[in-house]
């Protein structure tokens, strides 16, 4: 029995030994792989058609498409609405310049370019909203309070000099001043007051009373865009100092310190809270002027919500390669492999038995006058296959692993016997003849057998037929072929690259008649060539065979083939009274040489 | 070489034929020397190789990250050898065998004296029943009844395949006379 831990030992170094073996593959071996690639990615479908992923981002850039189209639609309609609004504006200035509070501050900004209606807007808008709900009842208030001092001021005729203690104390009164004392001193230094201060005064009247600050900064501005309007109307002319105290103010109103409201509470300053004051009374038409404010808010504001437009914002889209194109298909394309193909030559020489065939069609004019039971006999011939050889050579190219073409050049020179059955004895020459021979003289006879020396040239045939006797004895004829060969075969091998392969080969065969020698035993041979007319100087046949390899190095086989051929048509002219159809059988030995 | 697999995996994914390319560098020296192990000669192991790589591009989809990629890449290619060799009929006629002990003392050899190639070419002249069991046993790690499921054998087969593809083996070795000292001991692996 094995011990475990041995095997376990063997098994543990062939492991340790071969698991991480590494051998550098050939470069053929990648050159196939990509080959096979690039033809198998002919016919696959995109990668990019089949992967939903992409179909996500595609849908999201067109959602994305439409949400940005939405937006930018709203804002185009927002525009147009806005001009519109704008425009509607304008209509009402040109139509009632009274109620004209915008175009007052407009006209107030051109004649002092320090100030921007923007900064009057914004003031009015955080009035509005630092104390919605005070609003109301102030409103209420002043709107009283003008209206009457409105009718006063019509009859005045633009006049600004009042009678500033009872205007005072009605603005008290009106705009909820709690500070008597501030009133008091405004009183008295109500004479040196200077119309450039009131505004300013009235401001800081008002920044006492922080609670109340919107509804007086509303109403006072208010009042002094109405009164510059109202002044402009009267008398065509603009007070200069108004639209620098509309500055002041502004500045003031943005200063939310208590204390440095108080610095404001000079004499000076209180006087300009009765200016205010006055100007309330100015103030002709305040009714109309909250539908104008209230325009003017609503303006400001959607011009407040207009969105940036689009060039102005940094949008930012991440990058993404939607369509996927692999970059294998950017790269050249291989060049083609070229398998190199393997040539062979071979040379070899093949014992063979070769049989000629020969049969008798007709029978020749002697033997033809016979009597039945001889004449039988004495037709049948017999043809036995004697020893002969070939001597081969090949070229050959293997087209694939398995199969081969290959071409050769072979002399072929076949013995044969021919047995006749009886002879005839020539009665003037006394040479005897088989019905071989005596056929082939009668061809010489046709053809005038130049090669005939046993027999001559024309020989008076007839009557050697005449006289010729029969003699019941076998005669027999060597017949002595030479064939030039040229066979064409293709080849399939089975394990090719292995040490011993086998080939089955097929094909045909040209044979080109050389000669043919028919001798006798006693020496009178016919000896016929392709210029004689009787042979086909060349006749096709048939040929396959087996064939076994030997590798006897990378270059060198040796082979042993055993091959039949067999004439696929007669070797005698048609016309002929012979017949011949020669096979063969033989074993080739040769060697073969790759290159 | 430094590569990350991950990297790697998702390229040959996406059909990337730069990192298909580095897969085969990477991998190839490992994965062809398997396939030598497989099979007869050079040429079959090429053409193994060759048909292994293809299956991994296109089969690298159902790999997965739980396991490293050289085990699933070893997996692919000895399933590839396994089928050319089927097809070459190599496994068709593995049967139970006799073994017997040859008698003679085996001496414990390094494997460490020979070249990897030595030791392969010993591997391809083993029998081809006897090739494929001995690889499956003692390099990659199967047992036995798995190696009997895989090529449809009996347990008993794939046993008796290994010992004798065993003590072919160290006869061969012992005949090469590389011992890590001249002494002889009456030890088998």
């Amino acid at each position: 029995m094995m011990d475990p831990s041995e095997t376990d030992n063997f098994r543990n170094q062939w492991r340790k030994a071969l698991e991480n073996a590494s051998e550098p593959p050939p470069p053929s071996v990648w050159e196939g792989i990509e080959a096979r690639l690039d033809r198998d990615e002919k016919d696959i479908i995109p990668l990019w058609w089949r992967r939903p992923r992409l179909w996500y981002a595609a849908a999201s850039v067109i959602a994305l498409l439409l949400v940005a189209g939405g937006v930018w639609v709203n804002q185009f309609d927002s525009v147009k609405e806005l001009s519109g609004t704008s425009s509607g504006v304008a209509t009402t200035h040109k139509t009632s310049p009274q109620l004209d509070n915008k175009l007052g501050s407009e006209q107030t900004s051109d004649a002092h370019p320090g100030v921007k209606p923007e900064n009057a807007n914004e003031e009015a808008i955080a009035a509005v909203s630092e104390q919605p709900k005070m609003l109301p009842e102030k409103h209420l208030v002043v709107k009283g309070r003008s209206t009457k001092e409105v009718s006063q001021k019509h009859q005045q005729n633009g006049e600004i000099h009042l009678d500033t203690k009872n205007s005072l104390a009605e603005t008290k009164q009106d705009i909820g001043l709690e500070d008597k004392n501030i009133l008091r001193e405004t009183s008295d230094a109500l004479p040196s007051v200077k119309p450039e201060n009131a505004k300013e005064g009235a401001i800081a009247a008002v920044s006492e009373q922080p609670k109340m600050l919107p509804e007086k900064r509303l109403v006072v501005r208010g009042i002094s865009r109405k009164e510059v309007s109202q002044k402009h109307q009267q008398n065509g002319e603009i007070h200069p100092d108004t639209k620098s105290s509309l500055a002041e103010a502004k500045q003031d109103l943005g200063l939310e310190n208590k204390n440095i409201l108080r610095e404001k509470e000079q004499p000076g300053r209180e006087m300009a809270l009765f200016e205010q004051s006055k100007s309330l009374t100015q103030m002709g038409n305040v009714q109309a002027m909250a539908p104008v404010a209230s325009n003017e808010n609503s303006a400001l504001a959607v011009h407040a919500l207009t969105p940036v437009s689009y060039s102005e914002l940094d949008v930012f889209m991440p990058k993404r390669y939607i369509f996927f194109k692999p970059e294998t298909l950017k790269e050249e394309p291989l060049p083609e492999i070229k398998k190199r193909s393997e040539y062979y030559a071979g040379v070899g020489v093949m014992p063979a038995s070769f049989n000629p065939n020969v049969q008798i069609k007709d029978a020749p004019v002697a033997f033809a006058s016979m009597q039945n039971n001889s004449r039988h006999k004495a037709l049948t011939g017999t043809n036995k296959p004697g020893n002969s050889f070939a001597l081969q050579t090949q070229g050959g190219m293997r087209l694939s692993k398995h199969w081969s073409l290959e071409m050769g050049v072979s002399y072929l020179k076949g013995n044969a016997k021919y047995e006749g059955g009886g002879q005839v004895l020539d009665a003037v020459s006394a040479r005897p003849s088989n019905v071989l021979e005596n056929a082939l003289i009668g061809l010489a006879d046709k053809h005038a057998i130049p090669n005939s020396p046993s027999y001559g040239g024309s020989v008076g045939m007839h009557d050697m037929y005449a006289s010729s006797i029969y003699l019941d004895v076998n005669r027999n004829v060597n017949n002595n072929y030479q064939y030039l060969q040229l066979p064409v075969q293709a080849g399939f091998t089975l394990n090719p690259d292995k040490k011993l392969s086998y080939s089955v080969l097929g094909g045909m065969m040209a044979n080109f008649f050389l000669s043919n020698e028919l001798e006798a035993a006693s020496g009178n041979m016919i000896k016929t060539t392709p210029g004689d007319d009787v042979y086909r100087s060349m006749n096709w046949a048939a040929t396959t065979g087996l064939r076994f390899n030997y590798k006897l190095s990378a270059k060198w086989k040796a082979n042993l083939t055993g091959s039949y051929q067999k004439a696929i048509s007669s070797g005698f002219k048609a016309n002929q009274s012979l017949e011949s159809h020669p096979f063969l059988y033989g074993v080739s030995w040769g060697v073969r040489y790759s290159f | 070489m430094t590569f990350n697999e991950h990297d790697l995996v998702n390229g040959c994914k996406q059909r990337n034929r730069l990192a298909q390319k580095q897969l085969y560098d990477v991998f190839g020296g490992k994965l062809f020397a398997i396939c030598m192990r497989y099979t007869r000669n050079r040429s079959d192991a090429e053409d193994v190789l060759q048909d292994a790589f293809i299956k991994i591009y296109e089969n690298i989809g159902t790999f997965r990250n739980d396991s490293p990629l050289e085990y699933w890449l070893r997996s692919v290619v000895v399933n590839t050898a396994l089928n050319h060799l089927r097809q070459q009929k190599y496994l068709k006629d593995l049967d139970d065998i006799e073994v017997y002990e040859n008698g003679i003392a085996d001496r414990e050899v390094t494997l460490g004296d020979f070249q990897m190639q030595q030791l392969t070419g010993f591997i391809q002249e083993l029998p081809p029943g006897c090739q494929v069991i001995f690889n499956l046993y003692a390099i990659e790690g199967y047992q036995h009844n798995e190696i009997a499921q895989k090529l449809g054998i009996s347990e008993g087969t794939s046993k008796s395949q290994y010992a004798r593809a065993r003590g072919i083996l160290q006869q061969k070795l012992n005949r090469e006379k590389r011992f890590d000292d001249g002494s002889v001991r009456n030890r088998q692996f």
